[in-house]
């Protein structure tokens, strides 16, 4: 605090008078917001799990998951994780934590995510995260997070290096995925893929299938072959047909 | 076409053209206007450069000068390719009694060429076909010489052994089965495929025309039959006979293209419409910032029906390409319309 000067000194004092916080969390708030008061209750109040997050806490969380040569926690680090959880890797909260930490690849936290993402969901222990496995799960259902979710999941899934995303992979996030939707064809489009295509997966065709989903019914009465899908969806259409999966009525 | 008179061909080519006008894929016309021609102008049966020029010229006025570039391309390296030929042989007086040849330099691009592995030469054509290649590296810096063994042509002198005397045009693979014979009397398939590298499919069509086509067998083969087989034996026909002095040999014709054929000519017109259809979306969408799907097949289409009719399922894929390369985007709100990036 000796540090900082007068009129900072006032504005964190005041900071503290009026939102009851801790002298580090206004410290954060204010270098956020550029020494602004106004803009660091805004920062302040949009991420209120900020200051029920002990960053001591987090940071030994961190460590105990980390490699120990490396400033990162890796495969084995996430499954000690989940271990601690007691969730199954391929449980799709887990999903939903990487969508909140905002990890860039599978399988892997960097410093700044795993502690970013934990303050983020408002947690700083193990025990917290678990209370909050059933609302974090739930978010699924919301719509608009579940499309976040699902568009985030495509660059967290692919290989890193890759534009597209391995057929492989995108087969098992679509199955994780549209479980929580119960997308009726989710069974003829992953074997339509493997027969048809066999190919990767472009972000266009990943993100179009979502709109697909929402919008077209699976009797598919209101898909129109003017429409502008991706060509994969036309041909997924043609071969639904063909096969009589499903009768398209003119 | 070559007796007739100038007049009359000239005729001729402009229905040809009110013909080529109703064409949907000139592209495609193209192609085989293109293979036509190489074979023609190669094998020296063009009738007369002159309507050769005057077709092209209409072709050029139609279609424009694209169209017809590599066409042009043609004419000019087959002069070229006399010139150097005249200048290899002024610039190198002591060839002794090496057979003559006369290349033809074809620019990479310009002709239809199949991917060739260059066979084996017999040792007379090799070296001075290696002394020209180094008259032509020496003076042009930078390029690469490949020979189009499959392309050639090779008039031989034969002595038969009734003692009648001929001149054969053959084709150069033929030409080095033929000359193994100077040294040998018998030689199996096997031998013969494995001195000269022929491809076998190759090298199978030119022994059928060889030894199987009547009046023209200056090859027995044992046992007979009608076709080639890898135990066969090749013998010189001892008893070949023909009226006339100079003998034609053709090669066993694939006059009209293989249904595989076919679709390698069908799938390589596909490729080359690819870039064609992606240039026509990216200039179009560079001036219109923002269109939707159905106004970018109508606008391509429009654009690209001189030359073809592209297939809206391709321009779906080519508009998918492009967005995946950040060419493109969809519209955040609006998936049916794209939006040009750059």
């Amino acid at each position: 605090m000796h540090k900082l000067g007068r009129g900072s000194r006032d504005k964190v004092q005041q900071f503290m008078t009026i939102t009851g916080a801790s002298e580090k969390v206004a410290l954060q708030a204010l270098k956020a917001s550029d020494w602004h008061l106004e803009g660091a209750f805004d920062f302040f109040y949009s991420q209120p799990q900020i200051s029920l997050t002990n960053s001591r806490h987090l940071e030994d969380l961190y460590n105990r998951y980390k490699e120990p040569d490396v400033d990162m926690i890796m495969v084995e680090g996430v499954s000690q994780f989940c271990t601690d959880l007691q969730v199954d890797p391929q449980d799709i909260v887990m999903l939903v934590i990487s969508w909140h930490m905002k990890a860039a690849t599978m399988c892997e936290f960097t410093r700044q995510e795993f502690i970013g993402g934990l303050q983020s969901i408002g947690v700083d222990s193990i025990e917290k995260l678990r209370e909050k496995l059933p609302s974090l799960r739930a978010e699924i259902k919301d719509d608009h997070k579940f499309r976040e979710i699902y568009n985030f999941a495509f660059a967290w899934a692919r290989e890193k290096g890759q534009k597209s995303l391995a057929l492989e992979t995108a087969l098992g996030m679509w199955q994780l995925l549209f479980a929580e939707r119960h997308w009726p064809l989710i069974d003829h489009w992953c074997q339509f893929l493997q027969v048809r295509h066999n190919k990767a997966i472009s972000r266009d065709t990943w993100s179009q299938l979502l709109e697909f989903v929402k919008t077209i019914d699976p009797q598919l009465s209101n898909y129109d072959e003017e429409g502008a899908w991706p060509y994969l969806i036309d041909e997924f259409v043609e071969y639904l047909t063909e096969n009589g999966f499903v009768q398209l009525r003119k | 076409m070559k007796e007739a008179k100038e007049e009359d061909v000239e005729t001729v080519l402009d229905k040809v053209m009110m013909l080529f006008r109703y064409l949907q894929e000139k592209d495609l016309f193209e192609k085989y206007y293109k293979q036509h021609l190489a074979k023609r102008l190669l094998s020296g049966k063009a009738a007369s450069d002159d309507s050769e020029r005057s077709m092209l010229v209409k072709l050029k006025t139609e279609c424009g000068y694209q169209f017809t570039s590599k066409l042009e391309g043609m004419f000019n390296d087959l002069k070229t390719s006399h010139d150097t030929t005249q200048r290899f042989y002024a610039g190198t007086p002591d060839l002794g009694d090496a057979p003559t040849i006369s290349v033809q330099i074809l620019t990479t691009g310009s002709w239809p060429t199949q991917p060739c592995n260059t066979c084996n030469l017999p040792p007379e054509i090799l070296g001075v076909s290696e002394m020209f290649r180094g008259f032509y590296l020496g003076t042009h810096n930078g390029r690469r010489l490949t020979w189009q063994t499959n392309m050639g042509t090779a008039d031989i002198k034969a002595v038969f052994g009734n003692g009648s005397k001929h001149e054969l045009n053959v084709s150069t693979y033929q030409m080095c089965v033929l000359m193994l014979f100077n040294s040998a009397d018998c030689l199996s398939y096997r031998d013969i495929e494995q001195t000269t590298a022929i491809p076998s499919a190759d090298l199978k069509r030119c022994l059928q025309s060889l030894a199987l086509v009547k009046g023209k067998n200056v090859l027995r083969k044992e046992p007979m039959s009608r076709d080639i087989s890898d135990d066969d034996n090749f013998y010189v026909n001892d008893k070949f006979t023909s009226k006339l002095f100079k003998v034609k040999i053709g090669t066993v014709a694939t006059q009209k293209e293989s249904e595989p054929e076919k679709m390698e000519t069908r799938q390589r017109v596909e490729e080359d419409r690819k870039p064609q259809i992606e240039a026509a979306i990216v200039r179009i969408m560079k001036s219109r910032r923002v269109l939707d799907h159905n106004s970018i097949v109508t606008e391509v289409t429009k654009q690209l029906q001189p030359r073809f009719m592209p297939n809206p399922v391709v321009i779906k894929k080519r508009v998918e390409s492009l967005i995946e390369r950040e060419f493109l985007e969809r519209d955040k709100t609006d998936r049916k319309l794209y939006r040009y990036l750059a």
